[in-house]
């Protein structure tokens, strides 16, 4: 059974000036242990979906349709009550930006105890016993537990980001491009210690990125989102290898690669479209370079092209992938 | 996250734009039905008191004894006072006071704080810092009760009341330049006319001051609006404008007297109360919403 | 943070110099004669009112004059009332306690009902509780607080009767007076509130601390108010000079002997030395509350505590300080 399955998931965040759709039917599943890559430009709808699992989407949004099941049970239709209970416990979020996550007026220790207390039956010792053992996990020592967010780096202020999401051992944790906001130095380090908490806790993991050598280095499975919708997903090796989507292959074209010599990157033209005003038809045609008629016209549903690697694009299916 | 993306598009280029943007403030302004209803009382208000003469029924110093507190009516829209004067020609000129006393303190306000707030800004460094501790000084002392102090030291009258409450809006507008002119002066296109020979004067009075314009009519409103609080308040101590010149300060104070008769003369303290507040009202809310609308955050 | 607050106590000593100087500036170049008031009737006479003047030292140039009042001021020593038979300092001690409870008690006030109000109306933006709030709060700031005051007194005292209409008898005379006075606060407290709160609700880390499964109660106590507070602190500071002016004028409404009444019966007497020195006094509990916000306010943010320990000069805003 997966562990995760989100199906047909549509967010929207109804404003004066009209409806944004954020996340247009998305659907998805994480199995235990595994690690899901959610790739994307920025204002694909990454981080609503990701927040949408937790029922975290900020006003005016809404969930209007589809379906989160998580072992089994649908998070949607769980009680205010019962999905506290599963934030922060089961599922936990490291966000994007370290420098604006933590609350500036308390300091860090007590900013991961919260979790513990609020989800561990422990005495007051323990849970502090328990958040100095977390901080230490991630490489912050004991003396700067009672220190405050200010005081630390980027870097650093992301390991007790870091720490809070896995205070309760979830078992799945929503990365929302953890490593962007920080030097490619620290990076690394980063990326590297999540993946090893990530082994020691076997939790599994949705990674928001778009950063396909991050996808390539940590990932089982890629999705790749654009305008609120997963237009290509599979496993490492369907992507990299053998890519369907013209977007995906768009993606792959504006890398830098090093085997291959090429006098000039191909980015992809034109920008995502406003998620206000999506255009008819297939999302991506406006900027796709093979688009027909029949994209213009109509939304093409997934098909799928081997066992697990599904497409939706009307193209796929006569003109696979290099 | 997808909306803040969109939010900050528009929100760079303010501080330059400002003044090709008044048609769009305008614009802005009058499709605000709060704004359009202030701008309207404030217009008709202004028309009143400078049409005094024609508009009011009767003369105002006009006393008639076997008419006193007599409530509204058709001869007597809003009654008569204790000296049986006509209430509403009274509170028409004493319109014509209480804001000729508010305008000029704001005038004298903005207009010392401009010269202290570019002087700051101008010769830098020592008279900075010494003219700012001043205006800090000043700001330590409760505006109210430097009015009173003021008022107590030169005597009733228009100009003296006026002196009284400007002299603690100083402090604010001169910190106001002075930060603009800090925040202006580190730019480059003030760079760019210092090396084509531009005194720092000639930037002050051509860039620093333009520039300031238009936040500093907003405070103008803002400052009307609390002058003419503070005028009535001095009145209330027996300070300001004093009786018998109308002013609506005084003729309220006057009609408190009569609050412990205040079901059968309710009118003395209603009308010049109302006014008095109404107008606050109008000057408030046209400054806030003239500041919504100058404020880039609130583009789209 | 012991060197902090040494500096900030060093500061305000030039502060209430200036304030002295300025306030004793404007009083010199008064049109009153100080000798003539205290004479009254006998002042027609100039050989008196020539050797008063001289016993009340008003012969002396300004600077005399002004280091006398200074050194005066260093012993305690306000001055002599010109009408009453009494110092200064006398008049201004038996009528203090008065005025500094109606101002204490507005501040009260001010924070327990302000900053829920404020909160309510940001946590229920948009609803028919923040539009209300809202309006209360634009109206209320339209009004003098004297003005209130005669509402409050016509409605609570004179009709209803559930209060004194006047004097000091016992706690309920302070009821009416203190909401009055306390009304321009709440209103401004309210504001604020909302607006900062409404700043901090986007911030990134509530959204954290929503993300930790915890109740919605303790992520606004620990994590919104907490923030949103910080630039409040500020706000009430100030609000102490704008419940003195406040309370000055209700006190003339209730009939409350406090410095408000001392000040409307010496203009009245022309007892300008006496107006002079309550208007010092004011100015100095100003002062030196802003003093003790400002070191509340360190003890409230760490980052501007940090800042002051290292002795770095510089005041960073706070990402919660919202401009009201």
């Amino acid at each position: 059974m997966n562990l995760l399955e989100i199906k047909d998931l549509t967010i929207r965040f109804d404003t004066e000036a009209g409806s944004v759709h954020a996340v247009n039917g998305v659907s998805l599943s994480i199995e235990q242990g595994e690690t899901l890559g959610l790739v994307g430009e920025t204002g694909a709808g990454k981080t609503t979906t990701a927040l949408g699992i937790l029922r975290l989407i900020p006003d005016p949004g809404k969930i209007v349709g589809g379906s989160i099941l998580y072992k089994g049970e649908d998070i949607l239709a769980k009680s205010e009550k019962e999905v506290l209970d599963i934030r922060g416990n089961e599922i936990s979020m490291i966000f994007q930006d370290p420098m604006t996550a933590l609350n500036p007026v308390m300091t860090v220790g007590a900013q991961v105890l919260e979790v513990i207390e609020q989800h561990e039956r422990c005495t007051p010792e323990e849970a502090r016993r328990k958040t100095v053992s977390i901080l230490g996990k991630v490489g912050i020592r004991e003396e700067r537990v009672d220190d405050y967010p200010h005081q630390f780096s980027g870097g650093m202020k992301q390991r007790v980001v870091i720490a809070i999401a896995l205070a309760c051992n979830p078992k799945l944790l929503l990365a929302d491009e953890p490593t962007t906001a920080l030097d490619v130095t620290i990076q690394a380090q980063v990326m590297h210690m999540i993946n090893e908490l990530k082994k020691e806790f076997s939790t599994s993991m949705l990674l928001i990125t778009h950063d396909l050598g991050i996808v390539a280095a940590s990932c089982d499975k890629v999705a790749i989102m654009y305008a609120g919708a997963i237009v290509e997903c599979g496993t490492l090796e369907d992507i990299f290898d053998h890519g369907a989507h013209p977007y995906t292959l768009g993606l792959f074209g504006s890398l830098p690669r090093l085997d291959v010599k090429v006098d000039r990157l191909t980015p992809i033209d034109g920008l995502m479209p406003d998620p206000m005003d999506l255009p008819q038809g297939c999302a991506f045609h406006p900027r796709c370079p093979r688009a027909t008629d029949v994209c213009r016209a109509e939304n093409p549903g997934a098909a799928e092209l081997s066992p697990g690697h599904q497409v939706r694009c009307h193209l796929a299916s006569t003109h696979p992938g290099p | 996250m997808d909306n803040t993306a969109k939010n900050n598009k528009g929100a760079v280029p303010a501080k330059l734009k400002k003044r090709s943007n008044m048609g769009e403030i305008w614009h802005r302004l009058c499709t605000n039905p709060v704004a359009v209803v202030c701008m309207a009382y404030l217009t008709l208000l202004i028309l009143a008191i400078v049409f005094a003469d024609f508009i009011a029924p009767y003369d105002y110093k006009a006393a008639n004894l076997k008419a006193r507190f007599q409530t509204p009516s058709l001869a007597h829209i809003m009654g008569t006072d204790d000296f049986g004067r006509d209430l509403f020609s009274r509170l028409l000129f004493g319109g014509r006071t209480s804001l000729l006393v508010a305008v000029i303190a704001v005038a004298i306000g903005i207009g010392a704080g401009m010269v202290v707030g570019a002087a700051c800004g101008y010769f830098g460094m020592l008279v900075d810092n010494l003219l700012m501790r001043l205006m800090d000084i000043i700001m330590a002392i409760p505006g109210m009760l430097l009015a009173i102090c003021v008022s107590v030291s030169l005597g009733p009258g228009v100009v003296n009341t006026a002196l009284a409450i400007a002299l603690g809006t100083i402090p604010m507008i001169a910190r106001q330049l002075r930060s603009s002119t800090l925040l202006i002066r580190n730019q480059e296109y003030i760079e760019a006319s210092r090396q084509f020979g531009a005194g720092s004067a000639r930037i002050i009075l051509t860039h620093v001051i333009p520039n300031t314009l238009a936040p500093i009519i907003v405070q103008a409103s803002l400052y009307i609006g609390g002058s003419i609080m503070a005028i009535a308040g001095l009145s209330f101590l027996g300070l300001g404008v004093k009786p018998p010149t109308p002013e609506w300060g005084n003729i309220l104070n006057n009609g408190l007297d009569y609050i412990y008769e205040a079901s059968t003369r309710w009118h003395v303290i209603l009308f010049p109360a109302l006014i008095i507040v109404v107008t606050m009202l109008a000057f408030n809310l046209l400054g806030d919403n003239l500041r919504d609308a100058m404020d880039p955050r609130m583009r789209k | 943070m012991i060197r902090y607050i040494c500096r900030r106590v060093l500061l305000i000593i030039p502060v209430l110099l200036g304030a002295v100087i300025i306030v004793f500036t404007i009083n010199y170049f008064s049109t009153a004669n100080p000798a003539m008031i205290k004479l009254g009737l006998s002042a027609s006479d100039p050989a008196k009112l020539a050797a008063m003047e001289a016993q009340m030292g008003l012969d002396q140039p300004y600077f005399v004059q002004l280091g006398r009042y200074l050194l005066g001021l260093l012993r305690g020593d306000l001055g002599q009332s010109y009408v009453y038979d009494k110092t200064v300092a006398e008049l201004i001690a038996s009528r203090i306690p008065n005025t500094l409870r109606m101002s204490i008690g507005a501040i009260l006030l001010s924070i327990i009902a302000g900053i829920p109000l404020g909160l309510l109306a940001a946590l229920r933006q948009n609803t028919a509780v923040d539009y209300a709030t809202t309006t209360f709060a634009v109206l209320m700031n339209a009004m003098p607080g004297f003005l209130v005051a005669v509402l409050l007194m016509i409605i609570f005292a004179v009709h209803l009767k559930w209060f004194p209409v006047s004097g000091v008898d016992s706690w309920k005379s302070f009821v009416l007076p203190v909401i009055a006075s306390g009304i321009g606060p709440i209103t401004q407290n309210a504001r604020m509130t909302r607006s900062s709160v409404l700043e901090v609700i986007r911030q990134d880390y509530v959204r954290t601390a929503r993300s930790k499964g915890i109740e919605e109660n303790k992520v606004i106590a620990r994590h919104i108010l907490k923030n949103a507070l910080i630039p409040i602190i500020t706000l009430i500071g100030s609000s102490l000079g704008t419940c003195l002016a406040g309370a000055i004028l209700v006190e003339m409404i209730f009939n409350i002997p406090g410095m408000g009444m001392l000040i409307n019966s010496s203009i009245m007497s022309q007892d300008y030395i006496t107006v002079q020195s309550c208007v010092l006094v004011c100015a100095a509990v100003v002062t030196i509350m802003n003093l003790l916000t400002d070191l509340a306010y360190a003890a409230v943010d760490p980052q501007i505590r940090a800042q002051y320990a290292a002795g770095a000069k510089k005041r960073k805003p706070h990402p919660g300080a919202a401009v009201p």
